[in-house]
């Protein structure tokens, strides 16, 4: 093990005590050495630990899976190594990226860097708490219901989950195979243009993965937002936090102040979407699993069983119809983007809640997350942080817009961040490793 | 009779019990009896869901 990666790997360790961020450190550098150059030459990565890496276990926070080594990076991952990343390891998530956090199993809990008392939100729970707290630059998540969005709303941080297609699938675990997105996660919505970058275009491997030209994203930042109609979406839930919409009514105010045109709008067919949504991730995520569920019923978690079970509830019939009601949103959809460029809302009405507080009745809770109906129609959705809610914690705007409409939510996302600085807010536990101080190469 | 943890109707539904059993042995899957009960309780409002997709063809 070289010096400078033992001193960084000894440093993500000692950040990330008591957090539980990372479930493997590759200290060996089993992952192999980053490519001497390229657009992310000197940046450290944590990768979301159902996402293949050469020479580590892929343990997806489950004792089914069989601890062996990786044989091959994943697609996303190999990109990111040959553009100059190197990967210090794997992050925590739910098992299989779905469920609830589970207290009884082996693996960490991930604890929100902003208060250890609260949950980092997940899925992709390690790869953002090790992007807030400063372990790692970047971060790749995944994102089938708002997996990267929600933790990047809980914990302050920037995360984009792409189109649908947009970045292979190769060498991931799949949950539901029809909205599954591999997506970037770091500070800024610069650094995520970067990744997003290295980590689009297609794969033989992946059939779902789009053929279709890669837009130069960092390039495209610094096109002016101005004279940009932003549809603006106020979606209902049980409950919200106190601030919530102050803080929402102040980015709204920003944007308006960056020349955008708002335009309220409410997402067409919003709850049939999310009906079909809850369909398809029950049927997919029940097809992908049953085998082994059958076999090993007791070594999945209670959170996991409880998501993925309801599956037997829908008929094949069942299944089909949600996929023709979300065929008819994308047409619906069309229309409306006709009329907007984007649409922004909270990404969640809630802020971190307490570790422990979501299991069981996690999908009742998930109300309060206004994320799925993107994934459902395979759009782009970008995830930045805004004002705090009157608790301190971290609130997410969410910007949204048409398939492979990544540019323009992250346009607009990166105008967003250059007039305001709460991506740039820093948990005290963490203030003295600011980004600012995470250079060095692999 | 407990509340299902799904929002569906208290567990005391005899024949949705019925129909989860036998969905969960087509699947060949052997939860415990808690967990056939939450499942018994969940299908009444899963059922209704689907069938509001059917809905407006």
């Amino acid at each position: 093990m070289s010096t400078d990666r033992a001193a960084r790997l000894d440093r993500i360790a000692g950040l990330d005590a008591g957090l539980g961020a990372f479930v493997t450190l590759d200290r060996d550098g089993a992952a192999g050495p980053a490519a001497p150059h390229g657009p992310l030459a000197g940046w450290w990565l944590g990768i979301k630990d159902v996402i293949d890496v050469a020479g580590l276990p892929t343990l997806a926070q489950s004792r089914v899976e069989s601890g062996d080594p990786a044989a091959a990076d994943a697609v996303a991952v190999a990109r990111t190594r040959a553009a100059g990343a190197a990967v210090a390891g794997k992050t925590s998530t739910m098992e299989y990226a779905i469920g609830a956090p589970d207290p009884d199993g082996p693996f960490p809990v991930p604890r929100n860097p902003w208060d250890r008392d609260r949950w980092t939100g997940g899925s992709s729970s390690g790869s953002a708490a090790a992007v807030a707290a400063g372990m790692v630059r970047a971060a790749l998540g995944t994102d089938t219901g708002g997996s990267i969005r929600m933790p990047a709303a809980f914990c302050g941080v920037t995360g984009l989950k792409p189109s649908f297609g947009r970045v292979p699938n190769s060498g991931s675990r799949a949950l539901a195979a029809s909205a599954d997105t591999i997506g970037p996660m770091a500070r800024t919505v610069r650094d995520c243009a970067v990744l997003l970058g290295v980590l689009a275009g297609p794969d033989d491997g992946d059939p779902d993965s789009a053929d279709r030209p890669v837009p130069d994203y960092a390039a495209e930042l610094e096109r002016d937002v101005r004279g940009l109609r932003v549809g603006v979406w106020r979606p209902d839930a049980p409950w919200e936090a106190p601030g919530l919409w102050t803080a929402y009514d102040e980015a709204l105010e920003v944007l308006g102040d960056l020349g955008c045109r708002p335009v309220p709008v409410e997402p067409p067919a919003y709850r049939r979407v999310l009906a079909a949504h809850r369909v398809t991730l029950r049927c997919e995520s029940l097809a992908e699993h049953r085998a082994r569920l059958a076999e090993r019923w007791d070594d999945y978690s209670p959170g996991f069983r409880e998501s993925v079970a309801p599956g037997i509830y829908y008929t094949a019939a069942d299944y089909l119809d949600a996929q023709r009601v979300r065929r008819a949103a994308v047409r619906e959809l069309r229309g409306l983007f006709e009329s907007v460029d984007v649409v922004v809302s909270p990404t969640a009405s809630v802020t971190a809640p307490p570790v422990g507080s979501v299991s069981p009745g996690f999908e009742r809770w998930m109300r309060h997350v206004h994320t799925g109906y993107w994934n459902s129609t395979g759009c782009p959705a970008l995830s930045v942080p805004m004002r705090p809610a009157a608790d301190g914690l971290p609130l997410g705007l969410q910007i949204a817009a048409a398939p492979f409409g990544e540019s323009a939510v992250l346009r607009l996302g990166h105008a967003f961040q250059s007039r305001t600085g709460w991506h740039r807010a820093v948990p005290a536990h963490f203030f003295n490793t600011s980004v600012d101080d995470l250079g060095g190469g692999g | 009779m407990t509340q299902g943890r799904h929002g569906g109707e208290p567990g005391g539904d005899t024949g949705g019990r019925a129909v989860v059993e036998t969905l969960l042995a087509l699947h060949g899957l052997r939860p415990s009896e808690d967990e056939v009960a939450e499942l018994a309780a969940g299908l009444a409002e899963a059922r209704h869901a689907a069938a509001a997709l059917r809905e407006e063809r």
